[in-house]
């Protein structure tokens, strides 16, 4: 192959002196204005590639292992009382469970079983301690989870959905300790690395923070609880005692169990100051108190909505409430009986509220709120094996219509129920269904078609005094 | 006066030699000729010119030494004042034995004396004027002018004047040694005795030097001159030192010996180097023969060796002579040189007449500023160092080992690059920290100076080649490797530029090589990089392609392919079990994870932040280019390959970098060596081409251009230099380990440590290394790597991650990160992953609230870093006697690992490199070795019951469950046998392929 010119400009023989050099000028020119060009095409498609294509966004994973999980249950419990967990499947595939009971500083039993799809288990769980704990991991779907202690009264059951995670902070707002109130604080660790938290307890007028509980090392794999009437005591314009448990290192799980003349109940921890949270209260007969807690750095103007069957009406009364920073308080609810309550920060400052709510008999409960509705809900039962009336709380706290389909689950599989086939929620609204099953536990899983919603449960066990109830569990996407 | 004449075969100079005797104008001169046993017409010409009496003829070749002993005992040597020993092939001037006779007689104790030896054909060139060595025994001529009769260590025997005096003091030469340097042995004695050996420069000798010329009928070529030089320094050194004197001279000897041994090894010299073994084994064999004579050389001896040595060369003699030469050349000798030149003039004219030299000094300087922090840390860490091992032996050991000691196990075969490093090691005292450092530090200057090599193959001019030189060793990319201590890459980056001339070679027209010798050849520097560094196998991809899009004959196009085709089955072939690692493992070992999309920063070659990050980076391209518009017709086609290889390597390291390539194509630091060394010889032909332009036209565009590179070239090789000097290198000492790694404290046993960190990014922190491998997992998606808890290891050096257990993991950490589980702990407990580490900036948002969601990883409080422990994960060796483990690892699909509960392990004791003891043990428990499955592992109780196959545990793992053991068992691996005959076939591969592309041997 004959060679030519390679390059531009390079045809001919080389320049020597005797070229013209206008001639080796054309040729450099000629040279430079082909490098430039190239230098040009080459910078401008480099821009182009660095804004205009960019890099290659990853791949999204394809996992194959099923899902897992835990709940954390801080029951407490005390001698001769009795405590079950009870498991709900509401998928289609059979759930592996192993239930971990946690005592003092040490592991009491650990059990597994199967929950087939569409089912619902109670196991038996030591709750003859304070410090009783369970944890409760499942594997290969998703399950809820929940609690139930019953003292040795007739009227002492309590009821608390379990916690999926462990937090940095714990608020347990209920936890009186004025006469005839015995009240265990109940941190439980179930991980494998010790743990050391603070324990602060507020009332209105004091702030405790004891030297021994700051830090607190609780070992891994077991659980502790404090009698907070040991280290707080309500005094004479005091009637709220709350609790903030503050994560140092490793991580716990904390509620609150509180046993009155009257009956027991128990308090999941909050985690999460919001501005708004609606409580799904209902089935219950006295009077509702509601506890909050301003953790922030400004005044908290506070707004407490009652929600019914009928309509709503404004429990707070003619005034906001108002709340200091690091201020609690128990404000007694003037609004709807029975009805759920929708608390609204005015000003945007982030409180933790709960709700004390009175049964029939003098038995009490205590139950929180979410911040944020969702479309699906797992209502577990806050009845004993011996079962009772359960009572479905629907809270609508929004302003359009919710329509929701209730599918029941006992421990036989599904439970018919076509009453509950799209029910109806007006704006602002909240519903209390008594759930047939013959008076036996039954889990409810709560669809809205339409909207989203709150969901609470509650019972009277044995259809008698005694009443607990609880938030239910947001089923998530 | 007697001239002693030794002929072998020597009648094409033997006329001359007896002119040049017959017009000698010293009155008395007797000639006695002795016939080495010539098969020419010499004897006949002898006995014509001198008569029969005056010829001596032996039936053998006496050699020379011999055949002077034999003429020693004939009457007219007894009588003769003087002997003149004279070969065949000398010619003396007609005044010569006067001259020789005068400077014998005027200084007293004269013993021998020497003439000034010419060249035979060009007579205006000198040979020699006196000898001289080096304390080993190394000639050396000083060849100074100006000089008048000097007194030296010794002459040649071409032409000796001996006093008689001397052989009854010394006796006769020795006549083992010969024919080269046994002149020396003689003269020394002869100093020894108190002889004074002279040469008179008055005296003039023309020699021939036929038989070193390898024109002697019936002698050898010059191949084994190097055995008979050898052989007589030795033999003289013995012989001669005094026992003092011998004590230290002979250990620094040999030792200098093994290094030339080893120098010429490498260089592929192997029968240089067996020419320095045969002499060491001659000497050792005739070891009595020289004890003998030296006891009668030092029964004479009158003066020591000090005296001797101030006639010895002195060491160093190289580089005073170049001091000297640079002093002159800096400063003038005459007074009008200083007033036409400045100093800075001076400087100028210095690097232009001396570039290699001046190019060595500023690198030194450069080098020393910017390492000196790092010349007094050790170790170095850093975040691509690998820990290198306290001594050698463990790389030899893994490299012969049948398992792998690293990562997740197996019996993935160590790359050869091991072998290697543990010579390398050795040979800096048996320190491989010592070698990381020396690598390290020097492979930047290594790869200037092959790049060097390279241009100069291609402009035959030095300060072009220097240049070019230059910008690739102080590329960003260079200065990059450095500073992230990667010492593979950088061994591949030295090497590219060979690399290149060498693939180059079949596309040329020039190419005449032997088509076997350089496919064998061009094989082995693959094998040899990519042992180190298997991206090299891209980089070659890459030049090729750069050749064959340039234009050239479809015949050369055609040849160069199927050339480079066989050199890379040949390069295959000779890291055959790497090879087939790499091919099994899907090719993971050609990835590199380094580099940004930034088109910017790869332009300038440019593949992280530190030194090499700056601006002036774009020195390079810039200079390229500017070259480019002046590259001339001839070095078209040398600079469209260069220009094309910089181009495709700039775009696929960004194409590679964005992850649009498939993995086994994504390295941004193999596109990037290419592209580095395209520009550097663009900048060194382009400025070839340019300074003969620059030197025959008049003041033009072509100078401008010229000022314009060279202004480009100063202010980006200064930039690049200050960048270096600064020494913000990322490596440095124990302080590189962030201090909360200190938080990573296992109980009793082997654990491993998995490593996080986002895509797109690099090293991790030390000691981690570099990634392995990455998991899609859309946001969440990581690079990792799984390490000891000491870090990377330097044993895995060119080894891939590649298997079944790192396809398990990655599984696991897809879960993990895009899955429903939230028991992440009991997915990585069977990989014994007792820790998940990562540093905060640099895990995905979506990773890290993963991580934080799984029951059972524990956050473990460190500042600096995010640190997860897992209480499930067991020693990488272990009984696990828990059931659910058991049941767990028998199960073959995935799934149900998840649900491990926290196991009670009790490590297995290591008893050598391949087995384990295990204690007893009371109930039906799992054996658990978590490395990749081989089924040649064995677990055997200690009463020596039947031995138990593995299991696949977990469906990559080593696993064994056996009923109680009450008196203990032992797991051992069999299957060593398959890596033992796989190495004795390497070896011999390599030795074929080493002896395939040895270089001929060199004389003097």
């Amino acid at each position: 192959m004959a060679e030519g010119p390679l390059l531009p400009g390079s045809g001919g023989p080389e320049p020597s002196a005797a070229t013209p050099g206008s001639a080796r000028t054309a040729r450099v020119r000629r040279r430079l204005i082909a490098v430039a060009i190239l230098v040009t095409a080459v910078g401008a498609s480099g821009a182009a590639l660095d804004h205009l294509v960019g890099p290659r966004a990853a791949a999204g994973g394809t996992p194959e292992a099923a899902a897992t999980g835990a709940w954390f249950c801080p029951h407490g419990g005390s001698p001769g009382w009795s405590g079950w967990i009870v498991v709900t499947n509401p998928g289609s595939a059979q759930v592996k469970v192993r239930l971990t009971q946690l005592t003092d500083r040490r592991v009491r039993a650990v059990s597994e079983f199967a929950v087939p799809p569409l089912r619902q288990v109670y196991r038996e769980v030591s709750a003859s301690d304070p410090a009783d704990a369970t944890a409760v991991e499942y594997f290969g779907g998703w399950v809820g989870v929940g609690a139930i202690i019953r003292s040795s009264s007739p009227t002492g059951t309590a009821a608390e959905r379990c916690e999926p995670a462990a937090r940095r902070t714990w608020y347990v707002l209920d936890e009186p300790t004025g006469p005839g109130d015995t009240t265990f604080l109940v941190v439980m660790n179930p991980f494998a690395q010790d743990a050391s938290f603070d324990v602060v307890v507020r009332t209105e007028l004091r702030t405790i923070a004891p030297g021994a509980l700051r830090p607190y090392v609780l070992p891994a794999h077991s659980s502790v609880a404090f009698r907070l009437n040991d280290i707080a005591l309500e005094g004479p314009g005091e009637s709220t005692v709350t609790v903030e448990v503050d994560q140092r290192i490793g991580r716990v799980v904390a509620g609150g169990l509180v046993q009155t003349p009257d009956g027991i109940r128990a308090e999941a921890g909050s985690d999460t100051p919001s501005k708004s949270s609606a409580i799904p209260a209902g089935g219950y007969a006295g009077a509702a108190q509601l506890i909050l807690y301003n953790p922030g750095q400004d005044r908290a103007e506070v707004t407490v909505v009652s929600s019914g069957r009928t309509g709503q009406k404004l429990a707070s009364g003619p005034n906001q409430i108002s709340l200091a920073p690091g201020e609690v308080k128990t404000v007694p609810m003037e609004g709807l009986p029975g009805a759920a309550v929708l608390v609204q920060s005015d000003n945007g400052q982030s409180i933790i509220s709960a709700l004390r709510l009175t049964g029939a008999g003098g038995d009490e409960a205590t139950v929180s709120g979410v911040a944020v509705p969702s479309r699906a809900w797992l209502a577990l039962p806050a009845l004993s094996p011996s079962g009772g009336r359960s009572i479905l709380v629907l809270q609508n706290p929004g302003r359009t219509s919710d329509r929701i389909d209730v599918q029941l689950i006992g421990a036989n599989g599904t439970v018919p129920a076509p009453r509950l086939r799209a029910v109806l929620i007006p704006p602002g609204r909240t519903i209390s269904l008594v759930l047939p099953g013959g008076g036996k536990p039954v889990s409810a899983l709560v669809r809205a078609t339409r909207g989203t919603v709150v969901v609470g449960t509650a019972a009277n066990p044995g259809g008698g005094a005694a009443y607990a109830a609880s938030l239910g569990v947001q089923i998530r996407a | 006066m007697l001239v002693v004449l030794v002929v072998k075969d020597g009648e094409q100079w033997l006329r001359h030699c007896l002119v040049g005797l017959s017009a000698q104008s010293h009155p008395r001169v007797g000639v006695l000729a002795i016939d080495n046993g010539s098969t020419d017409g010499s004897r006949q010409l002898l006995e014509s010119a001198l008569g029969p009496d005056r010829v001596i003829g032996p039936d053998h070749n006496l050699g020379f030494a011999g055949a002077v002993a034999q003429a020693l005992q004939s009457d007219a040597a007894k009588q003769a004042d003087y002997a003149l020993l004279l070969h065949d092939d000398t010619v003396l001037d007609p005044g010569a034995i006067a001259a020789l006779v005068e400077a014998a007689e005027r200084v007293d104790g004269v013993g021998v004396v020497g003439p000034k030896v010419v060249d035979w054909d060009e007579p205006r060139r000198l040979r020699e004027i006196g000898r001289s060595i080096d304390r080993f025994g190394f000639p050396y001529s000083p060849l100074e002018e100006g000089e008048s009769m000097r007194e030296v260590l010794y002459v040649s025997w071409c032409a000796m004047l001996v006093a008689t005096g001397v052989w009854s003091r010394i006796g006769p030469p020795d006549e083992r040694l010969g024919p080269v340097q046994d002149d020396l042995d003689f003269c020394w004695r002869a100093r020894l005795s108190g002889f004074r050996v002279l040469m008179t420069p008055k005296a003039l000798a023309r020699h021939k030097e036929a038989s070193l010329r390898g024109e002697r009928v019936g002698t050898s070529s010059s191949d084994r001159w190097r055995y008979y030089r050898e052989r007589a320094a030795l033999a003289s050194m013995l012989k001669n030192y005094g026992l003092l004197s011998l004590l230290w001279v002979l250990p620094l000897y040999l030792l200098q010996g093994l290094v030339r041994i080893g120098l010429l090894g490498i260089a592929r010299r192997f029968q240089d180097a067996y020419q320095v073994v045969a002499a060491w084994g001659w000497n050792l064999a005739h070891l009595p023969g020289t004890v003998r004579r030296r006891v009668r050389a030092q029964a004479v001896r009158r003066v020591p060796d000090r005296s001797m040595r101030r006639s010895m060369a002195p060491a160093g003699i190289r580089l005073r002579r170049w001091g000297q030469s640079a002093v002159e050349a800096v400063l003038p000798r005459h007074e009008e040189e200083a007033e036409q030149l400045s100093s800075w003039g001076r400087a100028l004219r210095l690097a232009r007449d001396h570039p290699v030299a001046t190019a060595w000094s500023l690198a030194v300087v450069v080098g020393a500023i910017a390492y000196h922090a790092l010349f007094r840390t050790s170790p170095l860490i850093g975040p691509g160092l690998p820990a290198f091992p306290p001594t050698a032996t463990p790389f030899f050991r893994e490299l012969v080992s049948g398992l792998r000691h690293t990562g997740l196990g197996g019996t993935q075969a160590a790359s050869p690059a091991l072998g290697l490093l543990g010579l390398g090691s050795v040979l800096t005292l048996g320190s491989p920290p010592l070698l990381a450092k020396v690598m390290l530090l020097g492979l930047p200057a290594v790869a200037g100076a092959t790049c060097y090599r390279a241009v100069r193959s291609m402009v035959q001019e030095m300060l072009p080649a220097v240049v070019a030189g230059a910008c690739y060793g102080l590329s960003s990319l260079v200065l990059w490797g450095v500073s992230e201590g990667r010492i593979p890459a950088l061994v591949f980056v030295a090497g590219t530029p060979w690399l290149a001339t060498k693939l180059f070679l079949p596309f040329d027209a020039e190419f005449r090589v032997p088509a076997a010798r350089w496919v064998v050849g061009a094989g082995l520097g693959l094998a040899v990089l990519g042992s180190f560094y298997p991206g090299a196998l891209l980089a070659s991809a890459v030049l090729v392609a750069a050749a064959l899009l340039t234009p050239l004959p479809d015949v050369r196009r055609a040849r160069g392919m199927i050339l480079f085709g066989a050199a890379l089955a040949s390069g295959a072939l000779l890291v055959f079990p790497l090879a087939l690692d790499i091919v099994h493992g899907g090719g993971r070992a050609l990835t590199d994870m380094a580099g940004r999309p930034d088109f910017g920063s790869l332009a300038r070659v440019s593949l992280g932040t530190g030194p090499g990050s700056w601006p002036t980076g774009f020195f390079l391209p810039v200079a390229a280019a500017l070259a480019l518009v002046f590259v001339s017709r001839r070095s078209a086609r040398t600079a469209i390959r260069a220009g094309l290889a910089a181009i495709l390597g700039v775009y696929l390291a960004w194409f590679a970098a964005a992850g649009y390539l498939p993995p086994p194509l994504s390295n941004p630091v193999a596109y990037l060596t290419v592209a580095a060394l395209g520009f550097s010889v663009l900048v060194g032909v382009g400025m070839a081409d340019l300074s003969r332009q620059v030197s025959r036209m008049s003041f033009g565009h072509r100078q401008v251009g010229m000022a314009a590179l060279a202004v480009v070239l100063a202010v980006g090789l200064a930039g690049q230099a200050l960048q270096a000097m600064r020494g913000a290198w990322a490596v440095g000492g124990p302080d590189r380990i962030p201090a909360a790694y200190a938080a990573v404290q296992a109980p009793p046993g082997r654990y491993r440590v998995l490593w996080l960190g986002r895509t797109g990014g690099d090293a991790f922190p030390p000691p981690a290394g570099l990634p392995e491998g990455q998991v899609a997992a859309g946001a969440a998606s990581v690079r990792y790597a799984v390490r000891p808890m000491g870090g990377a290891s330097a044993l895995d050096t060119g080894r891939p991650a590649a298997g079944r257990g790192y396809a398990a993991l990655e599984d696991a950490l897809e879960d993990i990160l895009s899955g429903p589980t939230r028991h992440g702990g009991a997915l990585l407990a069977p990989f014994s992953i007792r820790f998940v580490v990562a540093r905060p900036a640099d895990l995905p948002v979506g990773a890290a609230r993963r991580l934080s969601r799984q029951l059972d990883l524990d956050p473990v409080p460190a500042e600096g870093l995010t640190i997860f422990e897992n209480a499930k994960a067991p020693p990488v060796a272990s009984v696990v006697p828990d059931a659910d483990w058991r049941l767990a690892a028998s199960r073959r699909g995935p799934g149900g690992t998840e649900g491990l509960t926290q196991p009670h392990p009790t490590p297995l004791l290591p008893s050598g490199q391949a087995s384990f003891a295990g204690p007893p043990t009371t109930v039906r428990s799992l054996s658990l070795l978590s490395e990749q499955y081989d089924g040649h592992w064995r677990m055997q109780g200690k009463d020596g019951q039947t031995m138990l196959p593995p299991t696949r545990a977990f469906g990559w793992a080593v696993g064994f469950v056996s009923q109680a053991q009450a008196t203990g068992f032992a797991i051992r691996f069999h299957g060593q046998t398959v890596r033992t005959v796989e190495m004795w076939l390497l070896a011999f591969l390599w030795a074929a392929a080493l002896w395939a592309t040895r270089r001929p041997t060199r004389s003097g």
